[in-house]
């Protein structure tokens, strides 16, 4: 079953950082298992690392006939990057899967590097394959992380201009009021125009009111009280009156 | 499995999970010998992903374990069994890894869900031996804007994303809602690349592309939402951790938006406490989890505790949906959650 959609669950759909191309033309066969495939058993050995099956691209692969390499150790071919973790494991027996690298040469005796996990458990080790993964690939995935945040970040930020949009609409509403209480004000601070004759007065259309009028419709800053004249009077009005005999 | 309660069902599919590498050997070495060791013959093509099915075979099952389902196992059953069939690879292969899984796992389960276990990968194997390669579609012809879903499944799949914006805003012009166009084209269409997908029509990288002209389109209208409710209050939504997909979380943040709701949208794959951290700054109301995928089951469940434990049962409320809760139906209401798994325009 080929890898579909990237890598299996394992990696949650993703490839695992750091794995390079492998180019091997002279060794078509074992690069078309790993083409073709997203894992593959390349040895198994004993618990002492003693190859007991040895797939036979792989024994291609490294130029040896594959019966020659049952029973031999198979520690000659890896290169460990952390020797030390993995020797612990295999004496605590705990199983696990390491990462390997294996040197091999082609027909022309050029060097190349097979990147492998090597996989423990009790009954000793498989060395196992990863299919070469294409740095197309690499970048395809890369690729949906960065536009998958660039949906958040284009979304967000248009929220973000959607609430300022909002933020600025209600700040000139407010603005606008202000200013023309503001226009009131500076009115009736300035001289009013009044008629000298009826008592009159200009208003901002350019008409002519009666000043109590005006006043009512224009004065919101004015509150209502009572002058003490007109005091004296309202309450001479509200004192009982002696009832008529 | 229907009796389990939900702590054992999670403890056996954390167990479960655990066995990838060994199961990979197993499936490995009983395929081998029912090949007669086909590796010693030069030339030939053997190999068989056993990893990665390893892997997807525990994670499909264990995630039916946990969600409470066994419906979900034989639907996973069936969607692998169309893949292999399209892409002309043997069917008969999962009917015997689930046997072989059933087989040895016997050892190597407790026997406090073992049961529920065998029932799967029985059901599982039932399924994919009857399964048809026909992938369930939808019937045509129900849409007004059917129309419009043909032509911007062909644009998005040429990566054309200034045309898939202009036919999107021409919908709107003509008078179709933002809900409409989100679910009779968008998700519509993005179902449709799953099923050429699966059925081995397009490549990987095609879908890849269109999915990103969607996203792109989603992102142009979002200033064209009106919300055309009073506010509802804050709501933060996000997809769980480990899940990639995104657009589902994305059309709801938009559509709760435009039901009144001020929506942070954090993308999916964002880990616990960046979530924790954003509906505290967001002072949210509403959290809204999205998960596709049933493996996605116990990252679910650990964000609702972590949430729970961080703000109380009352608020934020919390609502959950997507795939994994279609095929997880008992979910919801096993963790106190609301969840929504019909057609969003009609909540
Ligand atoms: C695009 C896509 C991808 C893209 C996603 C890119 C992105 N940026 O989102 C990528 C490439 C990442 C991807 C990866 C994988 N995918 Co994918 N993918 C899809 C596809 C084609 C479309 C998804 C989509 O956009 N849907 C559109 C949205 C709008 O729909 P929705 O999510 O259902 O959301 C709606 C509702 O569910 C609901 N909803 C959703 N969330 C919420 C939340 C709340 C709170 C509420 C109220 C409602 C709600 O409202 C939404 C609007 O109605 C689907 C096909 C399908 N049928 O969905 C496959 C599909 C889901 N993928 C699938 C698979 C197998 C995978 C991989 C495992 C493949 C692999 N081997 O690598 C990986 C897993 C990655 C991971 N870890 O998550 C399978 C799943 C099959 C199964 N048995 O479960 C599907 C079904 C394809 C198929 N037919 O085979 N995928
Ligand atoms: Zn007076």
């Amino acid at each position: 079953m080929p890898s579909i959609l990237g890598r299996g669950p394992a990696t949650r759909g993703l490839p695992r950082p750091g794995l390079e191309v492998l180019v091997m033309e002279s060794t078509e066969l074992l690069a078309h298992y790993l083409q073709t495939s997203a894992v593959i058993q390349l040895v198994r050995a004993t618990p002492e690392g003693l190859v007991t099956e040895c797939n036979q691209a792989f024994a291609a692969a490294l130029g040896v006939p594959r019966s020659e390499l049952i029973g031999r150790p198979i520690w000659g071919w890896l290169v460990d990057p952390d020797a030390q973790r993995l020797r612990e494991r295999i004496f605590t027996g705990e199983p696990g899967l390491f990462p390997q690298r294996i040197n091999l040469s082609d027909a022309q005796q050029h060097p190349y590097t097979l990147e492998a996990l090597l996989s423990l458990d009790s009954q000793g080790f498989a060395l196992i394959g990863e299919p070469a993964l294409s740095k197309e690939h690499a970048l395809r995935n890369e690729l949906l992380l960065l536009n998958n945040e660039f949906a958040v970040l284009t979304r967000e930020n248009a929220r973000q201009n959607k609430d300022l949009r909002k933020a600025q609409s209600e700040l000139e509403r407010v603005y606008d009021e202000l200013k023309s209480s503001h226009w009131h004000l500076k009115k009736i601070q300035e001289v009013l125009p009044i008629c000298m004759i009826c008592g009159k007065v200009r208003t901002e259309e350019a008409t002519w009111d009666d000043l109590i009028h005006y006043f009512k419709q224009n004065s919101d800053f004015l509150s209502h009280s009572y002058c003490p004249e007109c005091l004296a009077r309202v309450e001479a009005d509200l004192e009982p009156k002696e009832e008529a005999p | 499995m229907d009796s389990l309660p939900i702590l054992d069902r999670l403890e056996m599919g954390h167990r479960l999970r655990r066995l990838r590498t060994e199961l990979a050997q197993t499936l490995a070495e009983r395929w081998r010998a029912r090949q007669q060791d086909l590796s010693a013959a030069p030339g030939e093509p053997v190999s068989r992903a056993f990893d990665e099915d390893a892997g997807e075979h525990l994670d499909f099952l264990a995630g039916a374990v946990e969600g409470g389902s066994l419906a979900a196992f034989e639907e996973y059953a069936r969607w692998k069994s169309r893949v292999l069939a399209s892409r002309a690879l043997p069917a008969a292969d999962l009917v015997q890894d689930f046997e072989d899984m059933e087989a040895w796992l016997e050892a190597r389960l407790p026997s406090t869900g073992k049961e529920a276990v065998t029932r799967a990968l029985r059901a599982g194997a039932q399924a994919a031996a009857e399964a048809d390669t026909e992938i369930p579609g939808i019937p045509a012809g129900l849409s007004p804007l059917q129309a419009v879903q043909e032509q911007f499944l062909r644009v998005i799949l040429r990566g054309e994303r200034r045309e898939a914006t202009r036919l999107s805003l021409e919908a709107l012009q003509a008078g179709h809602s933002i809900p409409d166009l989100y679910i009779e084209v968008f998700q519509e269409s993005q179902y449709e690349l799953g099923r050429l997908w699966e059925s081995n029509q397009i490549t990987v990288a095609e879908e890849h592309m269109a999915t990103a002209v969607t996203q792109s389109v989603l992102a142009r209208l979002y200033p064209h939402i009106e919300p055309t409710s009073p506010p509802q209050g804050n709501m933060v939504v996000t997809g769980v951790e480990g899940e990639m997909h995104q657009i589902g979380a994305h059309m709801v943040s938009d559509l709760f938006e435009a039901r009144g709701w001020s929506v942070r949208f954090l993308g999916t794959n964002v880990p616990r406490a960046g979530v924790v951290q954003a509906l505290a700054e967001h002072d949210a109301d509403l959290l809204g989890i999205s998960a596709t995928m049933l493996f996605s089951v116990p990252n679910v469940v650990e964000l609702v505790h972590a949430v729970r434990q961080k703000f109380g049962n009352a608020r934020p409320r919390i609502l959950v949906g997507g795939a994994t809760f279609r095929l997880a139906p008992r979910l919801a209401g096993e963790l106190g959650v609301e969840s929504c798994v019909g057609d969003l325009r009609q909540i």
